[in-house]
């Protein structure tokens, strides 16, 4: 990590209430996310991982400030973006920005190129026509697209080209952190490889931090610098992403990692066969909540104690049994 | 090799023509499967793959899409010929489908029960009571935890990985010989992806059904398939068994494909790419169509559409270039 950190995340904890039973006479309570701590420098990826529902969109949505957390802080370059008001939350608008999964349905069909991607210089920077123009051709140039394209409309591009565009509309601003969710699951494969190289070469020459949410695990090894596990809302597991591949310490990593199938007839797998599937966060399991489906269950401690997130050597830290005295 | 395929599909065409096109999204295909052997489809959008799954089962939409040529024999008994009822007798009693969606292919308003049973009664009628039971059996076969009690729950009861168990249980109910699986596990977790590639292979080794499997992801035809048939612009590229693909690629497509992956065991550098976009069905391509993007092209691949020759001297692997030997 080079230098202070641009993001930090303290104890960042999100629930929603819920209505269940006849007419949604019961209120209960769902913990999405709870008691996150994390940090990101400029210039690093830091993926999130785990099944859907373990609060990998949720906490994107809490760093974008779409959402407003019940506990807990998120700093950006030392200040609480939810406390921001007036010209600091447009400047912070402008600095974070997101590339989502799907290119068909985040771009506005019925507007030009130029005016979809200018649209977060529009709204957060006070610029004339002219060096909007400027800035666009730039960052359509950035993403391989020509400056002609930017008259067109979104209908006239395929996937790849859309994504291109969502990236471009992304970087117009220079920010400093991009929330990518799923940013290739929708494209072809023989595009994924272009849009990742893409990722790799805006991040070398502006030094972006990129926030990685994917579920496929060879390209989030690829993009990713550090690794967060999470379950059922908690991170279980954080380190180095080559670290944390190569020797996972928490069994959900293990199994996770287990699961994932190398393009490669003569690999060998050792599957672990995780029982069950993710419980509802409704009613999580008491102890650590991995417990009723972990092949390495410990018995009474990890039925009953919930397990802290322990820091290990080198930037290492893991929420299990296993690794307390 | 000795015993006849027992899925046979030769020469097969499908147009489909709107006011303003038309043109053949599956040009020419011949494959075959034997029983207990799994052939993954492999494409990108547009290729043609799902196209060829629909018109295998005929279940292509009426008006719009027309198989122009071809035969597709299912134990040495052609299906494109045979009457509407003829052929609702073979789908679900000899073929079975499994699609990407399990929320759409359930429907929300009976239980699971309810429909795993509207197969059974159709092929295999019975008094209600044992169809319950068989439906719970089923619901066992595909490890459904308490099938007894899962037996009467609605879809939106269920997770999205027990759903896609749900539709799998209304596939094996009927012992199908082939079940066609188009993408069925994209909407999934990897983990529940796992355990669900997993129980179709146990389902494979126990009744030796044949799977053909279609999927964009390289990663589940290395771990599922025997044989792999590679899509391009409607046509086979390239097919032979998996590890000889992976191995040594004839077609420049494939080969760029499988190295423009990530690797999950770590890489470094950067990836390979592949030039241009995917031709939509619609595109006219003289030549072979992948030629635009290809790094080995040259004039004849512009020009000639390249036949489909053996890549080795064993008969079993083949591919669709001029440059097969470079």
């Amino acid at each position: 990590m080079s230098g202070a950190p641009i993001l930090q995340v303290e104890n960042l904890s999100k629930h929603f209430g819920v209505r269940t039973g006849l007419f949604g006479r019961q209120k209960r309570t769902v913990k999405a996310v709870s008691g996150l701590n994390f940090e990101i420098g400029a210039g690093e990826t830091l993926a999130l991982v785990g099944e859907s529902g373990c609060g990998k969109t949720t906490t994107t949505r809490l760093l974008l400030r779409l959402q407003t957390p019940t506990h807990g802080t998120v700093r950006f370059d030392g200040r609480d973006i939810h406390q921001l008001k007036g010209a600091d939350l447009k400047s912070f608008r402008s600095r974070v920005q997101a590339v989502f999964q799907d290119p068909w349905s985040s771009i506005n069909p019925r507007v030009r190129i130029r005016d979809f991607v200018a649209e977060p210089l529009i709204v957060n920077e006070k610029l004339t026509s002219g060096d909007i123009d400027i800035r666009v051709h730039a960052a359509l140039d950035d993403v391989g697209l020509r400056p002609q394209d930017a008259r067109k409309f979104p209908h006239e591009f395929s996937g790849g080209q859309r994504q291109r565009i969502a990236i471009a509309s992304a970087i117009v601003t220079r920010p400093s952190l991009v929330v990518l969710d799923e940013p290739v699951s929708s494209l072809d494969v023989s595009i994924r490889s272009q849009i990742i190289n893409l990722f790799k070469d805006l991040q070398g020459e502006y030094g972006l931090c990129y926030i990685l949410v994917a579920h496929d695990l060879a390209t989030t090894r690829y993009l990713a610098d550090r690794v967060a596990v999470m379950y059922l809302g908690s991170i279980v597991e954080y380190g180095a992403t080559d670290d944390v591949f190569d020797t996972p310490a928490h069994p959900y990593t293990e199994a996770l990692l287990s699961a994932a199938l190398p393009a490669d007839p003569g690999a060998v797998r050792n599957e672990i066969v995780m029982s069950g599937e993710v419980p509802s966060p409704l009613s999580p399991p008491d102890g650590c909540a991995f417990h009723p489906r972990c092949h390495r269950c410990l018995g009474d401690a990890c039925r009953t104690q919930f397990p802290a997130l322990i820091s290990q050597e080198q930037g290492r830290a893991v929420s299990c049994h296993l690794y307390t005295e | 090799m000795a015993e006849a395929p027992l899925l046979e599909v030769t020469d097969l065409k499908v147009e489909i023509s709107t006011k303003a096109a038309s043109f053949f999204p599956v040009n020419g295909h011949s494959f075959t499967v034997r029983a207990g052997e799994t052939l993954g489809i492999v494409g990108e959008s547009g290729s043609g793959k799902s196209m060829t799954a629909m018109s295998l089962a005929r279940l292509l939409p009426k008006h719009a899409a027309h198989i122009r040529s071809g035969s597709v024999k299912l134990d040495g008994r052609e299906l494109l010929t045979l009457s509407e009822p003829e052929m609702r007798r073979v789908r679900g009693k000899e073929i079975a489908m499994i699609l990407q969606d399990p929320q759409t292919s359930l429907n929300p308003v009976f239980t699971v029960g309810e429909q795993i049973s509207e197969a059974l009664r159709l092929h295999a009628p019975g008094p209600r009571r044992t169809l319950r039971e068989r439906a719970i059996d089923a619901l066992r076969k595909v490890k459904v935890a308490a099938p007894e009690h899962r037996v009467d729950a609605y879809p939106s009861e269920l997770s999205g990985g027990m759903r896609q168990r749900v539709v799998g249980a209304i596939a094996i109910s009927c012992q199908p010989k082939i079940i066609i699986a188009d993408e069925p596990t994209t909407s999934l977790d990897v983990t529940v992806q796992a355990q669900y590639l997993r129980l179709l292979r146990e389902m494979q080794d126990e009744t030796g059904m044949a799977i053909l499997f279609i999927t964009h992801d390289f990663g589940i035809v290395a771990n599922l398939c025997h044989r792999i048939a590679v899509m391009y612009f409607g046509r086979i590229v390239e097919s032979g068994p998996v590890d000889k693909i992976f191995a040594r690629p004839a077609h420049p497509y494939t080969e760029a494909l499988i190295a423009a992956l990530p690797k999950l065991r770590g890489q470094q550098g950067r990836l390979r790419t592949i030039t241009g976009q995917p031709p939509v069905p619609t595109d006219q391509i003289a030549g072979c169509p992948f030629a635009p993007r290809c790094e080995y092209a040259d004039a004849r691949c512009r020009s000639e559409l390249p036949p489909s020759v053996d890549a080795d001297s064993a008969g079993d692997h083949s591919a669709s270039c001029w440059k097969v030997d470079r």
